[in-house]
């Protein structure tokens, strides 16, 4: 079927890639950083023309942020996910959007949220936050009822 | 309309306008806005009750905050409040201006609006639904009645206090000098 | 009828008063019927002078300047005086042949005053409410002024008092029987000269924050209400006195404003808003045939 075929193309294509089928209709693919964007222009001849979102988890205890792009094929109708993982410390990935051009928005989101850097992205200003000054607050080292209580005043714990 | 309430009208006619004519300044604020086009819309008809949504702050008196606060949208708050004209009201809606409800624990948004604010009352819920925005009305009047609605004094009095907070969250908020403000003729 | 100096005085005074109360009973009115329409009950019918009260007693009067200020006494002030020149019922204190082109010229400067009051307060939005309103104003006044000079052709005259008295009788001698199609063109664009729906671009709260009255808060927000229910007066009375015979007493003349406003507040209740360029187009192209027709017919049923 379809899902095995991509498998098992992607596997035979990109080093050091695994994919597994889900289900039907969904794939998860993981690419070393330095093959992304091959993959990615891989999937996208292959009708994955879709890029629903890309979007970025903190594995603290394992040192990474995994990027993950959601890519849809409308011909297949088969949903991707496209892992990577990048290093904790000075995270920076390739930009997306000579593949995607509206990726630009995405990455944007994912560098104030969690600082990575994505080089060649034009506009990686703030989207969402106001004259942040702190660090970026959806890594989990972050502590968010700390910071509410400074900048905010303390919320006195609900009577149980 | 009997012969206390013709008193009252007597004795205060600007209690009188400023209670049944509430124009609410139809700023969508937070979540909490799904609440207002049912209450002013047939259903629940607010006009009845004097409440009509006005597009301009100028225009307006009464400031619902309806829903969650952003610090972004703090600062339009505080820009929208200042350009309405003395006497105004602001009533916090929702849990979330109370103590922060749904968000009490996010980086973004704030959890006291009275610190940055002077409200008048609040209206508990998540949302209220429209009868307790006519609780709320109701209860306004009575406050304005007996001169208990003064917001916008406290603001005029404390207002160091009230721009400490609010350039503590927004640093970039311009300066402004109450006592200097060219554009306000106060006719006392 | 002709009246005594000392009458006329009491006329030139009192005719302000009762437009004042006469056009805050419509505004009440029109709010009261629109949410009977609506199927709720609205506000009741004082509830304009609760508004007004508001407004007058604010403690803070947000002003930008001089021409801001000039402008809104200059827009209120043009109303009070069209009021004057108009006959209602039987009262006519200033009447003199030609006073009806001094009415279509007065009319003129109420909107002006607002441009000076909105061009003063240097809000964008007032700037776009501005140009909408004088756009509406080409828009309506071609086919208006065609209809005017048909009346003024068909009655030999330019005083409003002999329009209406030529139109004393009988029902049949009514303009809008004598004069059809000019007639009927004024009710087509009576919407638009009205200000209300279809043609309330003007002041479109959800597309240009109110127009020229964005800045407007307190007093001067007061004075534009007013003058804005003095226009919806103006434009009534004019329309009875040119095509529905006026009155010879002020309770008739009352009763056919009331009838007119009715209808006015139907089609507001009912119609959707139109975009600018469709206004233009719908008031150039039919009103202004019919207006047109109606005129060639007058002159040449004239002479």
């Amino acid at each position: 079927m379809r899902e095995e075929e991509l498998s098992n193309a992607i596997q035979a294509t990109i080093e050091s890639a695994t994919a597994t089928v889900q289900k039907p209709g969904r794939l998860v693919a993981s690419v070393p950083k330095a093959a992304a964007t091959s993959a990615l222009i891989f999937l996208k001849a292959r009708g994955f023309e879709h890029l629903s979102a890309v979007t970025c988890t903190d594995w603290l205890e394992q040192g990474e942020f995994e990027i993950v792009y959601h890519l849809w094929s409308y011909q297949d109708k088969i949903h991707i996910m496209l892992k990577t993982r990048v290093s904790r410390e000075n995270p920076q990935m390739v930009t997306a959007m000579p593949v995607f051009r509206h990726a630009q928005t995405y990455e944007r989101e994912i560098h104030e949220m969690y600082g990575v850097r994505f080089e060649g992205n034009p506009r990686l200003t703030p989207l969402l936050l106001d004259h942040w000054q702190g660090p970026p607050p959806m890594r989990r080292d972050f502590d968010t009822r700390q910071y509410v209580e400074e900048t905010f005043g303390s919320t006195p714990p609900a009577e149980e | 309309m009997d012969r206390e309430e013709i008193l009252k009208i007597l004795k205060s006619p600007a209690n009188w306008g400023q209670k049944y004519s509430l124009w609410a300044v139809y700023f969508c604020t937070g979540c909490g806005v799904v609440e207002i086009p049912p209450v002013i819309t047939s259903r629940w008809d607010a006009e009845r009750f004097g409440v009509l949504p006005m597009a301009t702050p100028r225009q307006g008196n009464l400031f619902l905050i309806t829903g969650y606060v952003s610090v972004k949208t703090l600062g339009a708050i505080i820009r929208t409040y200042d350009q309405m004209p003395d006497p105004k009201y602001v009533v916090g809606f929702g849990s979330c201006p109370v103590n922060g409800g749904m968000y009490w624990d996010s980086y973004n948004t704030i959890k006291h609006l009275d610190q940055y604010l002077p409200v008048d009352g609040w209206i508990a819920g998540c949302m209220p639904r429209p009868e307790a925005i006519f609780v709320a009305v109701v209860h306004l009047w009575q406050m304005i009645d007996k001169g208990m609605a003064v917001g916008y004094k406290r603001y005029r009095e404390n207002y160091d206090y009230y721009q400490r907070n609010q350039r503590a969250v927004l640093p970039h908020l311009p300066k402004f000098d109450l006592s200097q403000d060219a554009l306000v003729q106060r006719s006392r | 009828m002709p009246a005594t100096t000392g009458l006329k005085i009491v006329y030139i005074i009192g005719l302000p008063v009762a437009g004042f109360l006469i056009a805050v009973l419509f505004l009440g009115l029109s709010r009261k019927i629109t949410a009977r329409i609506q199927r709720r009950y609205g506000p009741p019918l004082y509830q304009p002078i609760i508004d007004v009260v508001k407004l007058l007693t604010q403690k803070e009067n947000i002003s930008h300047g001089l021409l801001f200020d000039l402008g809104i006494v200059l827009s209120l002030g043009g109303a009070v005086i069209t009021v004057v020149f108009i006959p209602a019922g039987g009262i006519y204190p200033l009447s003199t042949s030609g006073d009806f082109l001094v009415v279509l010229y007065l009319m003129l400067l109420s909107p002006l005053g607002l441009a000076l009051a909105a061009g003063a307060s240097a809000n964008p939005n007032a700037s776009i409410g501005v140009s909408r309103k004088f756009t509406l104003a080409l828009g309506y006044e071609v086919p208006f002024l065609m209809a005017a000079l048909a009346v003024m052709t068909r009655f030999g005259t330019t005083s409003l008092v002999e329009v209406v008295s030529s139109q004393q009788g009988s029902v049949l001698a009514w303009g809008l029987f004598v004069l059809p199609l000019p007639a009927l063109a004024t009710f087509l664009v009576l919407p638009a000269m009205l200000g209300i729906r279809p043609f309330d671009f003007v002041a479109a709260p959800q597309e240009i924050a109110s127009g020229p009255l964005v800045e407007l808060g307190g007093k001067y927000l007061a004075f534009a209400a007013l003058q804005g229910a003095l226009h919806t007066y103006i434009v009534v009375a004019l329309f009875v006195d040119l095509f529905l015979g006026g009155a010879a007493n002020m309770l008739t003349f009352f009763a056919k404003m009331l009838a007119v406003f009715f209808v006015g507040v139907c089609i507001n209740a009912v119609l959707p808003r139109v975009r600018v360029g469709q206004a233009l187009r719908y008031l150039w192209k039919w009103p202004t045939i019919f207006a047109f027709a109606g005129l060639v017919i007058a002159t040449i049923t004239r002479g």
